[in-house]
């Protein structure tokens, strides 16, 4: 069973990959697989980015996707087995109501090949500056700067399209 | 009291200035707990405005299991949207309405509010099917396989002096000792099947044989499942090898001790 959100965050991380923004067109299924044939596939309407990691040998993905214009914001954590990906937490932003919050899956009853847990809980991040309130412009830059903290990876460089390593 | 309701509808209900126009949320919430949102996209060069979800929703509901390709599916999720004058886009991934002048965004938000609610309980709905499917499947599939002297007690104990360890599947053959079947799809249900073993360690020939159906090898924890293949009567891995892995069960409630009828 998949470690939790937590104990990711402060593993270790190897084979850092962090692939580009792209926007414009649909999400290849490759990028998010949940289980079988079905992914998780977010429209071009949004502005997306992975990056990929592996902690002893187990991988791991971090998928970073926003619409700037409607300050939505997300970071999902999965962790990947052949094409099982258990989602240990997603950190959102919404701008239709304020409040920095992840959604996560509780230890013992993680579930994989699903976006949402059968017991899914959610949390709010509290008052962390890393979050602020609104951003408006630059929106790519700290979206990867949120993520690179949240996660504790290698830190970005401030390029939304290079890579970060 | 409409005061009150008034109050108790409207205080949560926030409106936020955004890039795209505005941010709206309400009182009602969606299936993880965030409240229920929307954006008032605009105005365009016509004064006019339009209501559209987040984007969130549709790539939920497509990773669910919920196939938009199919007719029957696509029919379903507008006639939802259909009550809030809404449709969706197979593109984008959008849900939104048409144009509308501001003055009309109260009433449609309020419409389509309801409406983006019921799709996020598509989303659970459609996942816990998908969920379920594994322990439906083993159960039709046993239920065609085994002799049809034995009887299947779905979610029932194996055992009077553990009524409380309720097992998936529960297969009874007269003259022969009851087997609990749990089919395991996190660590929990195999804790409570080696919980069965141990509290009926010692209840002699006619204890219930404790066996369990891993969904897939690594839908439990490697520690826990090591456990249960050192404890368990019989422990089996259903996706990859689903054939074998039920006629391993069929052959274990033939071969159960035989006890006193």
């Amino acid at each position: 069973m998949a470690k939790g959100a937590a104990w990711v965050r402060s593993a270790e991380k190897e084979e850092v990959s962090t692939g580009s923004w792209t926007t414009g067109k649909r999400m290849p299924k490759t990028i998010f697989p949940l289980r079988g044939s079905h992914s998780y596939r977010l429209a071009g309407t949004w502005t997306w980015r992975l990056i990929s990691f592996a902690v002893s040998s187990e991988q791991y993905r971090v998928l970073l996707a926003h619409k700037a214009e409607k300050q939505e914001f997300m970071a999902m954590l999965g962790h990947l087995v052949d094409r099982d990906m258990t989602v240990l937490c997603r950190i959102e932003h919404h701008g239709s109501h304020p409040g920095w919050h992840v959604h996560y899956q509780p230890y013992e009853t993680k579930q994989s090949g699903v976006i949402i847990g059968a017991d899914a809980r959610k949390r709010a991040c509290g008052l962390d500056s890393r979050f602020g309130t609104s951003v408006v412009s630059g929106f790519d830059d700290w979206a990867i700067s949120i993520a690179h903290s949240l996660f504790k990876l290698p830190h970005a460089r401030g390029s939304s399209d290079e890579n970060l390593l | 009291m409409k005061q009150e309701l008034c109050k108790a509808f409207c205080d949560s209900v926030s409106v936020t200035e955004l890039p795209c126009g505005f941010g709206i949320s309400t009182t009602l919430f969606e299936i993880e707990g965030d409240p229920a949102g929307l954006y008032a996209i605009g105005p365009d060069s016509t004064g006019h405005w339009k209501l559209e979800d987040a984007g969130r929703l549709l790539p939920s509901l497509i990773a669910s299991g919920y196939d938009l390709a199919s007719e029957n599916r696509k029919k379903a999720l507008a006639s939802i949207l259909e009550t809030a004058d809404a449709a969706f886009d197979e593109d984008g991934l959008e849900i939104s309405t048409g144009p509308i002048s501001k003055s009309d965004i109260p009433a449609h938000a309020i419409r389509l509010i309801v409406a983006l609610v019921r799709v996020s309980d598509l989303v659970q709905m459609t996942a816990d099917r998908v969920r379920s499917t594994f322990k439906e499947d083993v159960r039709m599939a046993l239920a065609a396989s085994l002799p049809s002297d034995v009887e299947i007690h779905e979610n029932a104990p194996a055992d009077d002096q553990s009524a409380d360890l309720r097992a998936d599947l529960v297969l009874r053959q007269s003259g022969r000792a009851p087997v609990a079947l749990y089919l395991a799809q996190n660590d929990l249900s195999l804790v409570e099947a080696m919980l069965l073993r141990s509290e009926t360690q010692g209840a002699g020939e006619t204890r219930p044989l404790v066996t369990a159906l891993l969904e897939r090898e690594n839908a439990v924890s490697k520690h826990t499942r090591t456990r249960a293949m050192n404890r368990l009567d019989s422990v089996g891995v259903y996706e990859g090898d689903e054939r074998q892995a039920l006629a391993k069960v069929v052959q274990f409630v033939s071969n159960a001790p035989k006890v006193a009828a």
